[in-house]
């Protein structure tokens, strides 16, 4: 490690030291544990009925997204651009929803499609063209496969006690509402400020981006293949690794049978 | 942080969680994988936020570093899950419980004498009946009872006498 690198490390250290992240008061606490609890007993209470289970629900739920999405529009007059960024996000954590408490696993897919989707949409949104391309690309292959796996494997219509009964329901509530109360916590406590413009101690040279937005290929490529070199090289045996692996494992059943 | 950052961290966070709990509750091994899968995402959405409050491009490498490791576990999660499901024919990850491990034993259960209860291992007969070692007298020992006398002891032989 030369110089320079420890150099790096070491402003990269100081920037995070220097946030206010110690200095949380008492009636944040208290409105994080009412935040968990609430959550914890609304997402046991979805988790255990399931709450998509009939076309009725699904557009009751859909009904009342779009509802709050018009609500939203009419009172805070947002522009279009935040607009639709919050759009999908909302769709994306809805289609999350819908993949967690839906009974029928083809439902589930769709939502967990949906839930991808949207969030390729937020990283347009996010100008990380590149980014939500090979998103859409690699999920789209990945999700049409995996629903052919669910209509291989899952018969349709009768559901399997699998589906229906799930693995400790309340346990699994409480810790996600605990884990996203202390996220929501700790991002609170960080002062808001601008965006850190160029800075050179969080940044390598060749990852800078010139423009005010981080969207151009050529210079995420620059960065990708100077800096990060070696972890494209790794990137590339991990998928050899893997594709020889999965070979071998496919392998092994069809000698068993 | 700006409000859009803060705002982006909120939502992959949930997707996050969203995962975990779906990784968590549910015992079809498809649906744990795509819980898998939707944990991923959560975490580049992450990332790309950072990137563009950092005004650089490291995040978005980080995502697509996050989008091979996603490809890779695809392939070798469909293909346990195709192996798997083959062997028990059923998708629930609970039919291979037997695979974890044992709970410890309390004091008040009594311990078992090895010496008093012998527990022998059994075994599902299976596959040709194993050939039988011959008798003696197929290997031509025809009065192989009095073979034994032959044998004795000098100690043996002078108590005898």
């Amino acid at each position: 490690m030369d110089l320079s690198e420890i150099n790096y490390l070491t402003q990269c250290v100081n920037v995070i030291a220097q946030s206010d992240l110690d200095k949380l008061g008492v009636p944040q606490w208290s409105l994080m544990a009412f935040f968990c609890i609430a959550l914890a007993g609304f997402g046991y209470y979805c988790l255990q009925y399931g709450v998509v289970k009939s076309n009725a629900m699904i557009t009751v739920g859909v009904v009342a997204l779009l509802a709050s999405g018009l609500l939203i529009a009419v009172t805070q007059n947002p522009s279009l651009e935040l607009y639709v960024f919050y759009a999908f996000t909302g769709l994306a954590t809805a289609g999350g929803v819908a993949f967690l408490t839906a009974r029928q696993p083809v439902y589930a897919a769709l939502g967990f499609a949906t839930a991808i989707l949207s969030g390729t949409g937020v990283l347009f949104m996010e100008s990380a063209h590149f980014v939500a391309a090979a998103t859409m690309i690699v999920y789209a292959g990945a999700t049409i496969i995996i629903f052919l796996f669910v209509l291989m494997f899952a018969q349709q219509g009768d559901l399997t006690t699998y589906d229906v009964k799930l693995n400790n329901p309340a346990i699994a509530a409480i810790i996600g509402a605990i884990l996203l109360g202390t996220i929501v916590l700790c991002v609170q406590a960080v002062p808001e400020s601008d965006a850190i413009a160029g800075n050179a101690a969080t940044a390598r040279p060749f990852s800078q981006s010139g423009e005010a937005e981080p969207s151009s290929t050529a210079r995420l490529g620059r960065s990708m293949f100077t800096e990060y070199l070696f972890m494209v090289e790794l990137a590339g045996t991990l998928l050899l690794v893997a594709t020889i692996g999965s070979i071998a494992v496919a392998q092994r059943s069809l000698e068993a049978e | 942080m700006t409000q859009e950052t803060t705002h982006l961290v909120y939502f992959g966070s949930a997707i996050f969680t969203l995962g975990m709990i779906g990784f968590l509750t549910r015992r079809s091994m498809i649906l744990m994988f795509l819980s898998l899968e939707l944990m991923l995402a959560g975490v580049s959405i992450n990332l790309v936020a950072f990137s563009k409050q950092h005004h650089n491009y490291q995040g978005q490498v980080l995502a697509i570093i996050i989008l091979t490791v996603a490809a890779c576990e695809a392939a070798i999660a469909l293909a346990l899950i195709v192996s798997l499901s083959r062997r028990k024919s059923t998708l629930d990850i609970q039919a291979w419980s037997e695979l974890n491990e044992v709970p410890m034993r309390s004091a008040e259960v009594p311990v078992v004498m090895v010496d008093q209860v012998r527990h022998y291992p059994k075994l599902t007969p299976a596959g040709l009946e194993p050939s039988l070692t011959p008798s003696p007298v197929e290997l031509g020992y025809e009065n192989w009872n009095e073979l034994g006398e032959n044998t004795d002891t000098p100690m043996e032989k002078t108590q005898n006498a």
